[in-house]
């Protein structure tokens, strides 16, 4: 259990961040604005997704917490300490599962430990990964290679390999977006669970507005560049979720007021 | 689900249609590759005995057959074809080793530093444009006429396409792994262990696979050159002798030579890249 804190129970905290890329063209040096002034809280355990069209600088926010990219300009902090670059306590995984295909699904999932602590450390952990295979549905694949996994199978891997160092934050850029539509909403309710029985704190990047509400305690939603948040929506429906809620009445009035955020009033989100 | 018993047959019929195949595909790889070869060997054949050309410009394929049989008994009864067989296989398996080692290293180093990359690339691919069997005649003078002078010309020409692929593998490493690897913060080190160099190894096979072919070309350049015991000078005497069903029969042999080592490099990358389907 963790103590209470101070200050509320906000775990991370942006103030300000704010992303440039240098973008040469022609021999002129162009300045993009990928990120303005992006300010949130997490707290302890919630579950926070952000969602925008795509080149609005979600992904460039997620990149930043987990120290990836540096900002330029604001602070990250965790636990009230500056992040200045990768950090064990944040878990990421990507669009794609990034699974090392030479290695059987066990070592990848043991591989955070491996480089972080050593062959011994991921030794004496293998029982811990198999915990978390078994959570997964991939015990019998613990010795099979990628190659031989489905595509929800590996990012299942993938999740295990994020968990496996038990990180504070986890960060996952469009986790299900490389995956059909029957896989990706199985994926959304095990992900959900998975997050409800370790009291996750997660931030999850999507440009799918059912995926952003389904999974998430509160929705951030993004403007296009400079990537801002235009508005954050706390989403107040009972948990577990389940997939006949994505029907509910509550559930729409979530998706068309995000989709009106999105795409309606096209104006409020290029001034603001 | 197998479901055989109520299939229309007009169902099977039209499956039968779908499924034809021509006389080509039907037949076996080996018999083409045998009849093809066949009617090669007849052409031959036929083109000696009517253009009345001299045995001693083409000899037809009969006279390459005994010569062969020759050149095989005298390898296998320990005559001089199996001496200078063993002299040039020796040459070209260190020769490859050699162009390996040199070849992997370098390579890690232009695929791995910005300095290799951005100040020693530019010389190897510079060597790389040179005619290099032209520099035989300097490796005789300055490794002499052992098979000192062989293994150098060997590894000289052949270990370029390792040190390009080894480079070219190392840098092709998939850009969200490598941002895996930095969000757990591994060093330079267990990046290039355990990421750069599994992800480069079939890159690594390839350049491994045209440097076994090279080193034979290196060593009988050099033995061209720089005299010796080896196959290559065999291939002189006889050329010079105008025997040309042996020259035939000893370049055959050079031939299986750097196939064996083509099928050697083959099975440790059968062994090494396993994980790739």
């Amino acid at each position: 259990m963790q103590a209470p804190r101070p200050d509320g129970d906000a775990i991370l905290r942006l103030n300000n961040v704010n992303k440039h890329y240098r973008r040469a063209r022609k021999g002129q040096a162009d300045i993009i604005h990928a990120a303005k002034d992006v300010s949130f809280e997490l707290e302890r355990g919630q579950v926070a997704s952000l969602v925008g069209a795509s080149g609005c600088g979600k992904s460039t926010v997620l990149k930043m917490i987990a120290g990836l990219i540096p900002p330029t300009g604001g602070d990250i902090r965790l636990n009230d300490q500056a992040l200045t670059g990768p950090n064990e306590q944040i878990g990421i995984m990507f669009q794609q599962p990034t699974l090392l295909p030479w290695r059987s699904v066990l070592e990848n999932v043991l591989l955070p430990i491996e480089i972080r602590e050593g062959r011994k450390a991921a030794g004496l952990a293998r029982e811990r990964a198999m915990q978390l295979l078994e959570m997964a549905g991939l015990s019998d694949f613990a010795n099979a290679v990628p190659a031989e996994l489905s595509g929800g199978m590996a990012q299942r891997a993938a999740i295990c390999r994020m968990l496996v160092t038990q990180p504070e934050i986890l960060l996952l850029d469009e986790p299900f977006g490389a995956l059909d539509e029957f896989t990706r909403e199985q994926m959304n309710v095990e992900f959900e669970r998975i997050c409800q029985m370790r009291k996750a704190t997660a931030i999850i990047v999507t440009h799918s507005i059912q995926e952003a509400i389904f999974l998430a305690d509160s929705v951030f939603v993004m403007s296009p560049r400079p990537g801002r948040i235009v508005r954050r929506i706390e989403i107040d429906l009972p948990r577990p979720r389940t997939p006949d809620m994505i029907t509910g009445s509550r559930f729409n009035e979530y998706v068309r007021e995000i989709h009106d955020l999105l795409f309606g009033s096209g104006e409020e989100a290029a001034h603001g | 689900m197998a479901d055989n018993t109520n299939v229309d047959p007009a169902i099977l019929i039209a499956l039968a249609e779908n499924e034809r195949k021509t006389l080509i595909e039907r037949t076996p790889q080996w018999l083409l590759v045998l009849l093809f070869g066949s009617a090669i060997i007849a052409v031959w054949h036929a083109a000696v005995t009517f253009s009345g050309i001299s045995q001693l410009v083409l000899p037809g394929p009969y006279q390459v057959l005994q010569d062969l049989i020759f050149t095989l008994h005298n390898l296998f009864t320990g005559g001089y074809v199996a001496h200078a067989t063993w002299i040039t296989l020796v040459e070209v398996v260190f020769g490859f080793m050699l162009a390996a080692a040199v070849g992997l290293g370098l390579g890690m180093i232009i695929g791995a530093t910005a300095f290799g990359r951005k100040a020693i690339m530019p010389y190897v691919v510079a060597i790389n444009t040179m005619p290099k069997v032209a520099f035989a005649p300097l490796f005789v003078a300055w490794f002499g006429f052992g098979i000192e002078s062989k293994i150098m010309m060997a590894a000289f020409i052949s270990f370029f396409p390792v040190t390009i692929n080894t480079a070219a593998g190392l840098a092709a490493t998939d850009s969200n792994m490598s941002m895996l690897f930095r969000s757990l913060e591994a060093n330079r080190w267990q990046t290039l262990i355990k990421l750069q160099m599994p992800f480069a190894t079939p890159y690594i096979f390839a350049g491994l696979k045209l440097a076994a072919v090279w080193s034979v070309i290196g060593v009988v350049v050099g033995e061209y050159m720089g005299g010796g015991e080896g196959l290559g000078e065999l291939v002189r005497v006889a050329a010079s002798q105008l025997r040309v069903g042996r020259v035939f029969a000893q370049i055959l042999l050079l031939s299986l030579m750097g196939l064996s080592v083509f099928g050697f490099v083959t099975l440790l990358e059968r062994y090494f890249v396993r994980w790739r389907r």
